[in-house]
């Protein structure tokens, strides 16, 4: 598993399912909760998608905003695994 | 400084809360400098008059009236206490006059008839005067409604607690603070009862007189039974009357100053015959009120003076079924100023 | 032992007299006792019962990793609790025993304890070796009785981890507690006065005009915030003068733009705690099921479900499950109107665009707080009598102080919206600090003066 194949992935997933803008010009480091782009709730479609396309199960405890507030974060922690390691 | 190796370590400086020290000193100072100007007579006479709180709204401004007497010619020689019946019935003014004719000193006396005081409202409120004023006669005019509690208005508060032994900052701070009892007036403002009560205590200082006498004008003709119709909630009141047993503690209460070093009398309020009607036994509820309280008179050593039996009021002295008109006001006052005088 | 008295204070003064002057490996003990011989004020039946929830919470959670069994064994423990004292004795009614009381606090003590349960089968969080530890967790008196909801694991390392309370831990603790006594001795408390007993029970009650009727609610809805805002700064302020740091529980909620930005500011820890609990494990079940973020059940079932948890939370009533149901729909609503396009974030739009969805948002929050208050038969009447009473607004029977209190209460919003601190009056000017201090401190003693101290409102939840 690739951490670029993952960005662009998730880059994508984001910009058409959770800001329904394919266009959107999503940067790596953007915030998306604290700017309001997204709110934490969406963070349940993140880790489902995340699920079914990577494999990698993102505990509930886990999708909080210091954690997966940019897709920066967001790919890192699905590169660190199920254990977060 | 190091961390401590367990635990949670308090690691004050030596420099004082400054900001607290000067909050805490700007508060005092503008309280004292409040409480100061509040005693001048110049802010005073801007401000409306001072409140002592509690539930009874005539108790501020009679303790304001007796304040002002006190302050300019000493403590009056005697209060009365009672209810509506008390505040529309005896004119200070004329016992003062009376006594002077009579005995050759006139007796300055204050009204402190309060509207709706029950027996339990006048056992705290005597409690009050007496150690506030210590006059040398105390006198309670009684009338069986005063043992009915549905008829009475409550007169707790936080001051009047205060002074009858239970103690609040609320009202020591009201018992001995000006500026405290000037913010309880204006506390309320804006409110929906705010401006109705200020229209009745506006109504209050203009008719009452500087002695607590409020009178009334109009005649009622009170030959026949009163009206059921008028008077429903007294016949319902009443419907079952015997003597409440809280109320005569209050009674009771106010008799008790006697030992204390109060100089007591309990007069009855008169009431035309009629009025006896809305009892249910009629004489017999009225004859057994009268001697309840003569009994507990006697055991205390207080005088009672009776007065419907001697028919003192004239016809035209009735504003209706339980109070005196100006005219009958007049007759009755005299009549107490000379008994008064003759003691 | 109500907070905001005289006896709560000397409490907390002894309490920390004695925990700063016992050996510091005896503090967490200390603060255990000290938190149980709280909770004993009200009744021995309390600790009694927080004592048999905390042992068996913990036995159970020692087995809990990696078992469900364990697991759900140890939540129907704690429902269960919750079910026999707080549902049971109100639909039972007249076979209730007699002197059944509900231990104030055990819905928010349940609510901890079921995170700790999950988070320890998640792997989250180990189970905690030091059971003194884990019974200070759920016992800690500031926290106590109405939250804030902490998690074990932000809450167990504090107590493990040596701490200094400084000079500056001492303002800040401080600087919260007045915040805390204006927002419900003066604010809330000062409120509670000016809403007539009978406006939600009895609402056409002659006297009610309508437009004292709508100030009537605008109290409430200022009144139950700055009710709860006071309290959880309250006690977070006590809770620093320990050492130990709590949850920030409200972040001017009524500035909130939309209604998931409202839920992110009001009860935060309780929002938090759905939103960990129940709304993310029935999303992804949902989701699993059709990913398609579009598909309604997706969008309506999450915030429904962790709405109507909310509501019987509070309360198991019909009107409780109303006011969840609808904060539900409105979350609901927005998610789908959110999906038609892209998103703009609040940040982003027009200022009046801003304002226009503040007001929208305040103004169904504060109507839906009749549901919250009151029966559904009396929000029914008490919308009509607003309704019926427009043509005769009926100006004399407002009661205007509530307007001051309100407007005192959105100053106070105002400067830490602006400071974007709750403690910005910390950094003010000298001469500024001093005046809004002594001012602060004149209304509260104004405010507690002659009035018997108020219980919290979620207190009674």
């Amino acid at each position: 598993m690739e951490a670029s194949k993952v960005r662009d992935e998730l880059k994508a997933y984001i910009r058409t399912n959770l800001l329904h803008d394919p266009a959107y010009p999503l940067a790596d480091d953007e915030p998306l909760i604290t700017a309001g782009l997204m709110d934490s709730f969406s963070l349940a479609q993140i880790a489902v998608f995340i699920e079914t396309s990577f494999g990698v199960n993102l505990p509930d405890n886990d999708l909080t905003v210091p954690n997966m507030d940019t897709l920066e974060l967001i790919v890192a922690r699905v590169m660190a695994g199920p254990s977060g390691a | 400084m190091n961390e401590p190796r367990e635990g949670v370590a308090l690691r004050l400086g030596r420099r004082p809360p400054r900001t607290l020290l000067c909050a805490l000193a700007t508060v005092a100072i503008l309280l004292a400098a409040g409480e100061a100007a509040v005693r001048t007579d110049v802010v005073r006479r801007r401000l409306a008059g001072p409140s002592v709180g509690g539930s009874h709204q005539q108790i501020s401004p009679k303790l304001e009236m007796l304040d002002d007497i006190t302050r300019r010619k000493g403590a009056p020689d005697c209060i009365f206490l009672g209810s509506s019946m008390v505040v529309r019935g005896l004119d200070p003014a004329r016992i003062r006059v009376v006594t002077a004719e009579q005995g050759g000193h006139p007796l300055e006396c204050f009204n402190f008839g309060l509207f709706a005081l029950n027996a339990t409202g006048a056992g705290v409120i005597a409690e009050i005067l007496a150690a506030r004023y210590h006059p040398r006669l105390l006198v309670y005019g009684t009338s069986f409604r005063d043992y009915v509690p549905e008829l009475g208005a409550p007169v707790h508060g936080p001051w009047t607690d205060y002074r009858t032994g239970r103690f609040s900052l609320a009202g020591a701070l009201i018992d001995h603070s000006a500026l405290y009892r000037h913010y309880l007036t204006y506390r309320d403002f804006g409110r929906v009862h705010y401006w109705a009560d200020r229209k009745t205590r506006a109504e209050f200082d203009e008719r009452v007189t500087p002695e607590g006498f409020w009178p009334r004008h109009e005649t009622e003709k009170v030959d026949g039974r009163p009206r059921e119709h008028i008077y429903k909630e007294m016949y319902r009141a009443l419907a079952a009357f015997s003597m409440d047993s809280q109320e005569r503690a209050g009674l009771q209460r106010v008799l008790g100053l006697r030992r204390r070093g109060t100089p007591l009398l309990v007069l009855e309020m008169p009431v035309p015959p009629t009025c006896i009607t809305m009892l249910p036994r009629g004489d017999d509820d009225y004859r057994a009120f009268l001697r309840a309280v003569e009994g507990d008179a006697a055991r205390e050593g207080v005088p009672f003076w009776t007065t419907t039996a001697l028919d003192l009021v004239p016809a035209n002295g009735w504003a209706d079924f339980f109070h005196l008109n100006q005219e009958g006001a007049a007759v009755f006052s005299d009549w107490v100023g000379r008994r008064l005088a003759d003691r | 032992m109500t907070l905001t008295s005289w006896p709560f204070a000397l409490f907390v003064a002894a309490a920390l007299i004695v925990y700063y002057l016992i050996p510091r490996r005896f503090q967490n003990r200390w603060l255990l006792v000290a938190s149980y011989v709280f909770y004993a004020t009200w009744t021995w039946f309390f600790p009694v019962v927080l004592a048999v929830l905390t042992a068996a919470t913990y036995t159970v959670g020692r087995g809990c990793r990696g078992s469900r069994r364990w697991l759900l064994a140890g939540i129907g423990l704690n429902l269960g609790c919750l079910a026999l004292l707080k549902y049971a004795p109100p639909l039972l009614a007249a076979s209730a025993p007699a002197g059944f009381l509900l231990p104030v606090g055990l819905s928010f003590q349940v609510l901890q304890a079921i995170s700790y349960l999950v988070d320890v089968h998640r792997g989250q969080t180990a189970p905690d070796g030091n059971p003194w530890d884990f019974a200070l967790y759920l016992a800690y008196f500031p926290k106590l009785l109405a939250g804030p909801i902490e998690r074990a694991r932000t809450f167990l390392p504090q107590l493990a981890r040596p701490r200094v309370v400084d000079d500056a831990a001492v303002t800040r603790a401080f600087a919260l507690i007045v915040i805390g006594l204006v927002r419900k001795v003066v604010i809330a408390d000062g409120l509670s006065e000016l809403v007539p007993a009978h406006a939600f029970d009895d609402p056409l009650r002659s006297e009610m005009s309508g437009l004292s009727l709508a100030t009537t609610l605008l109290a409430f809805a200022f009144l139950l915030l700055n009710d709860f805002a006071g309290y959880t700064s309250l006690v977070r302020g006590v809770s620093l003068l320990f050492g130990i740091e709590l949850s920030p529980n409200f972040q001017l909620p009524y500035l909130a733009r939309n209604f998931t930005e409202f839920w992110n500011r009001w009860h935060i820890t309780l929002s938090a705690w759905l939103r960990d609990y129940v709304y993310f494990p029935v999303s992804r079940v949902l989701l699993r099921r059709n990913p398609s973020a579009r598909h309604l059940p997706n969008v309506i079932g999450p915030p429904m479900v962790a709405m109507l948890v909310s509501g019987l939370w509070h309360e198991a009533s019909l009107h409780m499950l109303v006011w969840g149901a609808l904060h539900g729909a409105y979350q609901a609503m927005e998610r789908v109107r959110a999906s038609r396009g892209p998103v703009v974030p609040p940040d982003k739009w027009s200022a009046a665009r801003q304002a226009r969805a503040r007001l929208f948002v305040f103004a169904l929050v504060t109507l839906t707080w009749l549901p919250f208050r009151t029966g559904l038969q009396s929000c029914a009447l008490f919308l009509w009598g607003m309704a019926h009473s427009v043509a005769h607004p009926g100006l004399a029977r407002v009661e205007y102080p509530v307007y001051l209190l309100i407007a005192l209460a959105l100053l106070i919003d105002w400067i830490q919206h602006r400071g974007r601190d709750e403690l910005v009056f910390l950094r003010w000017p000298s001469a500024a600090r001093i005046a809004a201090l002594a001012a602060a401190l004149l209304a509260i003693a104004l405010a507690s003066l002659g009035v018997a101290a108020r219980t919290f409102v979620y207190q009674e939840f």
